[in-house]
């Protein structure tokens, strides 16, 4: 055996054992120890450490996490009493603004429909009050006014001035309609209608712009809820031969009917104004009564033909009340011209 | 607890629970097999003694936190190991090969063992002691925790954290060396 072989010998064993040669001899080095002392030492420090342990333990007792989360319950419901009542709040405004939003918005959505396939007489808006259409073509502002025209209602006027019970009736100042932001957007980009909506749009409208341009001619009564409709109108005129073939074509009216528009604009109550007489809920519950004002323009002479239906049915019962029924005959005749197809209230519809 | 039929580890756990007596199992057991690592690495008695002391005193700090993941004489020579290392960076002088002889010599060991006893012995012993004075710490350390602690290759490693092949490199250097100081 070399000796290579066996020191891999003998280092095997000594890897492999603990009785190798060398392992046995390291064993017979004096076997030193820790004194007395360092035994005692050690030993009192681990009892003082288990005799500090307890302490330790109680600095954390178990009703803490208990405290903590009776605590975090508490702070939570204080924030909720605090802040949930005004979120609730908020949430039931926003949402009755949505609505009377969507309820304003509604008819020029579903008008312009009803005026692009109806014949103009078809004044069946009055009836889809409570069954609004879903909104697939955005609404040309000034048509629901042009289609839903009674023709007796082609008078002359050139008023331009609001009347006064149309400030009773805020909701169009008060909440801008999206819609017809979104009208703006469409007809600010302009361009080529790249989408079926578009087109339809498209289509809409140029029928729409001839309608304008016969209500240039026939010089409508405008109306103060209009506002906004006219300002967007004004809007479309201005940019109409930039963006609007149809429009271009006939650039003269449409210039003349932005100034018109603007002329209107001017006389017309600020938004704010109107927004500030009257609450949100009042305009929430105006709002389907704007909508049907919105539809039916004045074009009577009477006096309550400015009026909302609901408004001028009630002073025909106030007439009725105070012994004027010659009046209010006359009225309820003329609220049938104007809107032959209202459901009118049992109490006046046989009325003679 | 304290009954010696517990394993080391089981007796750590107990004194983690509280229980004084199996820590002075614990002790018991390991004590002399501590010291004379600590001693033999850094040849130094204050210092061992030092050392010693914070060993335990740290085995004791973190007793909640033991978890039975190795032997627990693994994890005690650990920390020694640990204390030793910093020992040597702070640089500490050590005892020259003499001054070990002395304190070796002089140190616990039974009279029928001294050298002037057992001459013959004696001699082999402090060619030794000479030979491990001579190593150089990493395999010193190493050899010391084969034949003190009784540590396998991957536990050697475990502690000095360094691979088993390096270990046992460090290992067959320290046992060519002091083979051959017999040899001479």
């Amino acid at each position: 055996m070399s000796s290579n072989e066996q020191f891999e010998r003998e280092f095997k064993d000594f890897l492999e054992q603990e009785n190798s040669r060398v392992a046995a001899l390291y064993r017979k080095l004096p076997r030193a120890e820790p004194d007395a002392k360092l035994d005692a030492a050690v030993q009192a420090m681990a009892r003082r450490a288990q005799a500090a342990a307890p302490q330790v333990r109680a600095r954390t007792p178990r009703w803490i996490p208990v405290l903590s989360a009776a605590a975090v319950v508490t702070l939570a419901a204080g924030i909720a009493f605090r802040i949930g009542p005004t979120v609730w709040q908020e949430r039931q405004t926003g949402q009755l603004q949505k609505s009377a939003a969507e309820n304003k918005v509604s008819p020029p959505m579903s008008a312009p429909t009803a005026a692009v396939e109806k014949t103009p007489s078809d004044a069946d808006a009055f009836k889809d009050k409570a069954a609004p259409k879903p909104a697939v073509i955005p609404p040309p502002p000034a048509a629901p006014v042009m289609t839903n025209a009674a023709p007796a209602a082609r008078a002359p006027s050139r008023t331009v001035q609001a009347p006064p019970a149309r400030v009773d009736a805020p909701t169009p100042q008060a909440f801008p309609s999206p819609a017809l932001e979104q009208e703006k957007k469409s007809v600010e980009t302009g361009g080529a209608a790249a989408s079926a909506n578009d087109a339809v749009r498209a289509q809409a409208k140029g029928e729409l712009d001839e309608q304008v341009l016969d209500r240039k001619r026939d010089q409508p009564v405008q109306t103060a809820p209009e506002a906004p409709t006219l300002k967007l109108r004004a809007e479309r005129a201005a940019t109409a031969p930039a963006t609007e073939p149809a429009a271009s074509a006939a650039p003269p009216p449409a210039r003349e009917e932005a100034a018109a528009a603007q002329a209107e604009l001017s006389s017309a109550p600020p938004p704010a104004q109107a927004a500030s007489s009257g609450t949100a809920a009042e305009s929430t519950r105006a709002a389907p009564a704007a909508k049907t004002a919105h539809l039916a323009p004045v074009r009577s002479k009477d006096p309550n033909a400015s009026l909302y239906p609901e408004h001028w049915l009630a002073n025909i019962r106030t007439m009725l009340r105070e012994n004027r029924h010659d009046e209010a005959l006359r009225s309820l005749a003329e609220f049938r011209k104007m809107y032959p197809d209202y459901h009118l209230p049992d109490d006046l519809r046989d009325l003679k | 607890m304290g009954d010696v039929a517990y394993s080391d580890e089981k007796l750590m756990l107990a004194y983690a629970d509280g229980d004084l007596r199996a820590f002075d199992t614990l002790y018991a057991r390991n004590r002399g097999m501590l010291y004379r690592f600590i001693l033999r690495s850094i040849a130094d008695r204050a210092s061992a003694d030092e050392l010693f002391q914070e060993t335990w005193s740290r085995l004791i700090a973190s007793r909640e936190r033991y978890r039975v993941e190795a032997k627990f004489s693994t994890w005690l020579l650990q920390i020694a190991h640990n204390l030793v290392i910093d020992s040597f960076r702070r640089a500490r002088p050590q005892a020259g090969p003499e001054e070990t002889e002395n304190i070796l010599r002089d140190l616990d060991a039974p009279e029928s063992e001294r050298p002037e006893h057992v001459l013959g012995e004696f001699e082999q012993r402090r060619r030794l002691q000479m030979a491990l004075d001579a190593l150089p710490g990493e395999q010193r350390e190493a050899f010391l925790l084969r034949v003190e602690g009784a540590l396998g290759l991957a536990e050697i490693a475990e502690i000095t954290a360094v691979g088993q092949e390096t270990v046992k490199s460090r290992l067959r250097y320290a046992f060519a060396k002091i083979r051959e100081k017999f040899a001479e």
